[in-house]
């Protein structure tokens, strides 16, 4: 709510016309101060306020100051290293979860449609994340999962011990203080022992069925 | 030439030339034409064509991240990236395109971590196909780095990478190495390799008593790893320079076809179809 407005009494009204200069340079008869304050709140979104002010006539200038305030500290700590930690530890779980009710659907022709939502989510994090200065390391492990599935790599997700692999990874992330190298060296070893290639759709693995030392 | 025992696998040292139907190229077929080629036997590498690798395609997508962190949208560092790409891995662009387009759309600052990103699975994929290495005879200093990274600093600490690698080390000991055993001159003085250009620029920097540091030695290249192949493995390369190199150092090598020999692509459209009569 807006402060209510400093109002002092204005000069007469003349009904003439006061030329620019002297409207300058003439002290204000009247000082009309409008305070306007926005709470960023956690949704971040944006706010118009609008409020009016009759300024009685008067011979010499009214001054009309509005002062707008955005308050930020709340959303700062919505940006602070815990809080995307907390918003990192909630959607990992949400996803290891996606990730084991894969099996429900294992068989299904379709297979590769109902990955979509894991992929969608993983997307959505690594967008909310991306300014997370803490959280490069999570972004590095979620990005190898997301290429891991895309590109026709799902089929890889109807075997139970990829899924099992890939939601233990997801699992640890979401228990994770602090998400740090070692733990993406250890998310990319076991990602490769499975098979899984998170830059395989660069490459052709059709090419790999005969080379020698290949891994897949 | 010495050769393989009939009971043992071929062991087949993969040249720069070769790497990228190795690794995986778009073209399916140049790389199916790579994988009968080597089928029958085991992949090698050595530190100085890792080095290779990395200077020639590493540290050029981690110079992509770095632009696209530069530039204010993917399109803007897209198109420098093209001006500066020209003397720079063919396919790199395309392939930072195609993954890109998987990604979705990102702002410049989120290319820059996926690209980075990129620069370092790449390389990781290049150590998994190659787990083997022969000897670093010629005792590159710098093939066997990695990078040492925070996913959390990522172009901070690949942009150190990318400095330390380019700068160029002053005691390198492929200056002792091409002296030892008469090295050079088994190619210098070989007239049937007198008008190979690596052979020229070797006969060059000899002439001028000029020490090798890693700038001289992008210009003799195709030399070192030449005279570096061991006579126990097939040179496998695309590059024409090999099939006088090798024969000349009686070494055994296998020629495999370039890109656009394997896979051409026909600049004439198809026949049109006759329409069908009712």
């Amino acid at each position: 709510m807006p402060a209510p407005p400093l109002f002092q009494p204005p000069g007469d009204v003349s009904g003439d016309t006061v030329a620019t200069d002297q409207l300058l340079s003439s002290p204000p008869t009247a000082v009309l101060v409008k305070n306007i304050v926005h709470e960023l709140g956690s949704d971040l979104q944006a706010e118009a306020q609008e409020v009016s002010v009759d300024v009685q006539p008067s011979k010499l200038p009214t001054r009309i100051v509005v002062k707008s305030e955005v308050r930020t500290e709340g959303a700062q700590k919505l940006r602070s290293a815990t809080y995307m930690a907390t918003v990192r530890r909630r959607e990992t779980s949400a996803l290891a979860h996606d990730v084991a009710v894969l099996a429900q659907h294992a068989r299904r022709d379709d297979f590769g449609v109902r990955t979509f939502p894991v992929t969608e989510r993983l997307k959505k994090l690594l967008v909310t994340l991306s300014a997370a200065e803490q959280e490069g390391n999570t972004r590095e492990i979620l990005r190898r999962i997301r290429d891991s599935i895309q590109n026709g790599g799902w089929e890889a997700y109807r075997k139970p011990e990829v899924r099992n692999v890939v939601a233990s990874i997801l699992d640890d992330l979401s228990k994770l203080e602090e998400v740090q190298p070692r733990h993406v060296k250890m998310a990319s070893e076991k990602i490769a022992a499975m098979g899984l290639d998170s830059v395989a759709h660069l490459f052709d693995m059709s090419a790999d069925n005969g080379t020698p030392n290949a891994s897949k | 030439m010495a050769r393989p025992t009939p009971q043992s696998k071929p062991k087949y040292l993969v040249e720069t030339s070769a790497l990228r139907p190795a690794l995986g190229s778009p073209s399916l077929k140049h790389n199916q034409h790579f994988s009968e080629a080597v089928r029958d036997g085991e992949l090698y590498t050595s530190v100085y064509i890792r080095m290779e690798f990395i200077r020639h395609w590493v540290c050029y997508i981690i110079r992509a991240a770095l632009y696209f962190k530069q530039c204010d949208n993917v399109a803007n560092a897209l198109y420098h990236l093209e001006q500066d790409f020209g003397r720079g891995p063919k396919d790199a662009l395309s392939m930072i395109q195609q993954y890109l387009s998987g990604c979705g759309s990102l702002s410049s600052d989120t290319t820059a971590e996926e690209i980075a990103s990129l620069a370092l699975r790449f390389l990781e994929r290049f150590d998994r196909v190659f787990p083997k290495s022969i000897e670093n005879s010629c005792q590159c200093q710098i093939g066997g780095k990695s990078p040492t990274v925070d996913y959390n600093s990522i172009l901070h600490d690949l942009y150190d990478f990318h400095e330390d690698f380019l700068t160029p080390v002053q005691d390198c000991k492929i200056n002792k190495f091409l002296k030892s055993r008469r090295r050079a001159e088994s190619l210098t003085k070989n007239e049937s390799l007198s008008e190979l250009s690596v052979v020229k620029n070797l006969s060059d920097l000899q002439g001028r008593s000029k020490w090798i540091t890693c700038t001289e030695c992008r210009r003799i290249g195709d030399a070192v790893i030449a005279l570096e192949q061991p006579a126990t493995h097939y040179l496998v390369h695309i590059d024409q320079a090999f099939n006088e190199l090798c024969p000349a150092l009686g070494r055994n090598h296998k020629a495999i076809a370039s890109a656009v020999a394997a896979d051409p692509i026909e600049l004439k459209p198809p026949p049109q179809k006759e329409p069908e009569k009712l």
